[in-house]
């Protein structure tokens, strides 16, 4: 059965590779896009696979936090479900970056190469904290296969547990935020945050549901789960009807009154019908997030539906994969208990914890005072969602080595420890110098190609050329603005005189700050008379 | 916001906390109990503001309105008292971080009184403990000068 399944998985991978080519060769036109939002399905992909990475942490760190004692009897699926899933979610922003090379922009590095990475927008939070997350999330999981040989393993466990109940809550949260603080209203909900956490788990619930069901073993506890989670995720959608109008029966079909025939003796009872119900609530997660993420219903092209394919073949190659590995190291992986697991030889000591907490709060508090001083902008409370993903991954990466000290001799983990230093700084020293930024394409060929002998209309070219940045009525594109650059300045008649139409041609022909030059694109004299058209726009829009 | 709307939302909060973790009750039945209450806080903050406020103003209120009843539900527990009305102190504090986060890139000030009270109640928790009433007295007068804060 798993090898089968692995193998659909391995299948499934190779439309996804040529889905995958597709869009990194067509970039963001290749699937459908919400002109509106510039989202498409690549981000609602991204939110529904989060959310079902949730279920690992959520049955093996929470409910070992809280000492909840079944929770481990599927702790090794639910664990490995969330490493294989994180992957899958982490290729769907890496697809709608465009660039997906240039990623190591999303590293909160401050003001690099005269670019400023923007560390009040939440995707550069979602990457530190989903990387964060993915890093702990597999030293948890080595940590529990280790600890069923050598049960000294398990006292780190609970620990770890503690790091990584905050820190789920935490990565869905910021997920949450992508949404939260931009300037759609269809997406304003202070209310998002435990919304999506909600989602996250009762989606991660049913994942974890159908691979105990394909482990051929029955947890009643999910079930009831399920069914808990069907009743309070409904509020939400109820609330974001009576505030937005916002109704979509599809997902409360399939993400309520399907399973509710749980509450019924005969169908719960019935294997095929708990795989199917628990089937429909994720199918439900998804088309809610789907209809989240695009409110309007788009012409989808091959490529949005070839993200279904590439989601289920990586993630059944993935977590099938490391499943049929874990039974060949003799991982014992769907057993009633692990005694080993749930009586740790010895405790950790409490001074151990504490110091590796400390050492994530120093470390990331480190980090703050040099990007304040880099960036006095950046205002204090907008440090928080970024900092503690920070501090649970040093403490995480503390705890983890201590823990892993007793593989091996103190002299090899130090020569580890420095060899990833040196490559840590190596990495770090590139991605802060990076590589040539300029298009590598002749400016001189452009310009003979792109400017016509004839100016052109400014307010066509205001159009084509600006209002991306600066908005069709020279108020700026907010989210596009709020999302690359941290203070847009102001566009006032005011400034504009003081800048003088010669001054503004100039700057629109050779660029200023984060303002990109123009020149071989448009003729002096086209700038000259955008200059003026901005005038024009300052005046009327102001 | 009116203050007599404030007031009655608190009180209307209050109201289930007592009655949320009584019995023997089935977890979906649990969960459909929390559901319900949810429920009743979105119901009555719609009508008590509707359209007349900005959205903006409201968007959480019914989740700040479930946290106080989950706060005031633990100082009725019988056992770990104060680890769960630390979970539920938490949970507001969540509530009220976050979606105030949020509503500050729409230039809504990020007022900080009512997280450092959150704060403070999160320390002062294993207070709960000690078999006394007043502590639980003292609890459940705070959780009301928060809610009026906030």
């Amino acid at each position: 059965m798993f090898r089968a399944l692995f193998a659909i998985g391995l299948l499934l991978c190779i439309p996804a590779a040529c889905v995958l080519d597709t869009a990194l060769s067509a970039g963001p036109a290749s699937w459908a896009v919400d002109q509106s939002t510039f989202w498409g399905t690549p981000v609602s992909n991204f939110v529904f696979w989060i959310g079902l990475a949730h279920a690992g942490t959520f049955f093996s760190a929470i409910l070992c936090a809280l000492s909840v004692r079944w929770g481990r009897r599927i702790a090794f699926p639910a664990e490995i479900s969330t490493v294989a899933a994180i992957p899958v979610a982490a290729i769907f922003p890496l697809v709608h970056l465009g660039i997906p090379l240039r990623f190591y922009f999303l590293f909160p590095l401050g003001v690099v190469r005269n670019l400023y990475v923007n560390a009040e927008s939440p995707l550069v939070w979602d990457f530190v904290a989903i990387g964060a997350y993915f890093a702990l999330s597999v030293i948890f999981l080595a940590l529990h296969a280790l600890s069923v040989k050598r049960p000294e393993f398990g006292a780190y466990r609970k620990p770890f547990a503690w790091i990584l109940f905050p820190l789920v809550l935490w990565v869905h949260t910021l997920v949450s935020l992508d949404f939260a603080v931009t300037c759609q209203s269809a997406w304003h909900g202070a209310y998002l945050p435990v919304y999506f956490i909600i989602g996250a788990l009762y989606s991660g619930v049913a994942l974890v549901l159908i691979l105990c069901e394909v482990e051929h073993r029955r947890i009643r506890h999910l079930e009831e789960l399920l069914l808990t989670g069907s009743w309070i995720i409904l509020p939400f959608w109820i609330w974001e009807f009576l505030c937005k109008g916002v109704w979509n029966p599809g997902v409360l079909l399939f993400g309520f009154l399907f399973p509710q025939f749980l509450w019924i003796k005969s169908v719960r009872n019935t294997r095929l019908a708990r795989v199917a119900l628990a089937f429909s609530a994720v199918l439900a997660m998804w088309m809610e997030r789907l209809h989240f993420v695009m409110p309007r219903p788009l012409d989808w092209t091959s490529v949005d539906y070839g993200w279904l394919v590439l989601g289920a073949g990586v993630f059944l190659s993935l977590y099938f994969g490391l499943r049929l590995w874990f039974q060949k190291q003799n991982v014992p992986v769907c057993t009633p208990a692990f005694s080993a697991v749930d009586r740790p030889a010895h405790a950790l000591p409490r001074r151990s914890v504490l110091f590796a907490w400390c050492a994530g709060f120093a470390v990331t508090l480190a980090w703050v005072l040099w990007f304040k001083w880099r960036v006095p902008a950046m205002p204090w409370v907008r440090f928080i969602p970024i900092a503690f993903p920070a501090i649970a991954f040093v403490a995480g990466l503390v705890l983890s080595a201590r823990a892993f000290s007793g593989l091996v001799s103190r002299k090899v983990l130090f020569a580890v420890c420095a060899l990833l230093g040196i490559v840590a700084g190596v990495l770090c020293a590139a991605v802060y110098r990076g590589g040539d930024t300029l298009y590598v394409e002749p400016r001189a060929e452009i310009a003979s190609e792109a400017v016509p002998a004839e100016p052109r209309d400014a307010a066509l070219l205001w159009r084509t050329r600006c209002a991306a940045c600066h908005g069709e009525d020279g108020n700026r594109n907010y989210k596009f603005v709020r999302e690359f650059f941290p203070l847009p300045t102001e566009f006032s008649a005011e400034r504009l005189d003081s800048l003088g139409t010669d001054s503004l041609a100039k700057v629109i022909l050779d660029g200023r700050n984060y303002m990109s030059p123009q020149r071989g694109r448009i003729s002096e004299t086209e700038a000259h008379n955008l200059a003026v058209y901005m005038r024009f726009l300052a005046g009327g829009a102001k | 916001m009116n203050a007599l709307v404030n007031l009655l939302a608190c009180a209307l909060a209050m109201l289930p906390a007592p009655f949320l973790w009584q019995g023997r009750l089935p977890l979906p039945l649990r969960g459909a109990v929390l559901g319900a209450a949810l429920l009743c806080f979105e119901v009555f903050s719609v009508l008590s503001f509707g359209n007349a406020e900005p959205y903006a103003l409201y968007e959480m209120y019914p989740l700040e309105m479930f946290a106080l009843c989950l706060c005031v539900s633990t100082l009725l527990l019988k056992r770990r008292r104060a680890f769960f009305a630390a979970l539920a102190q938490g949970f507001w504090l969540w509530v009220e971080f976050f979606g105030r986060l949020s509503l500050s890139y729409r230039n809504v000030p990020f007022d900080y009184l009512p997280l450092a009270l959150l704060v403070a109640g999160l320390a002062f928790s294993p207070l709960l403990n000690v078999r006394r009433f007043d502590a639980r007295l003292y609890f459940a007068v705070f959780w009301a000068g928060v809610w009026i804060v906030a």
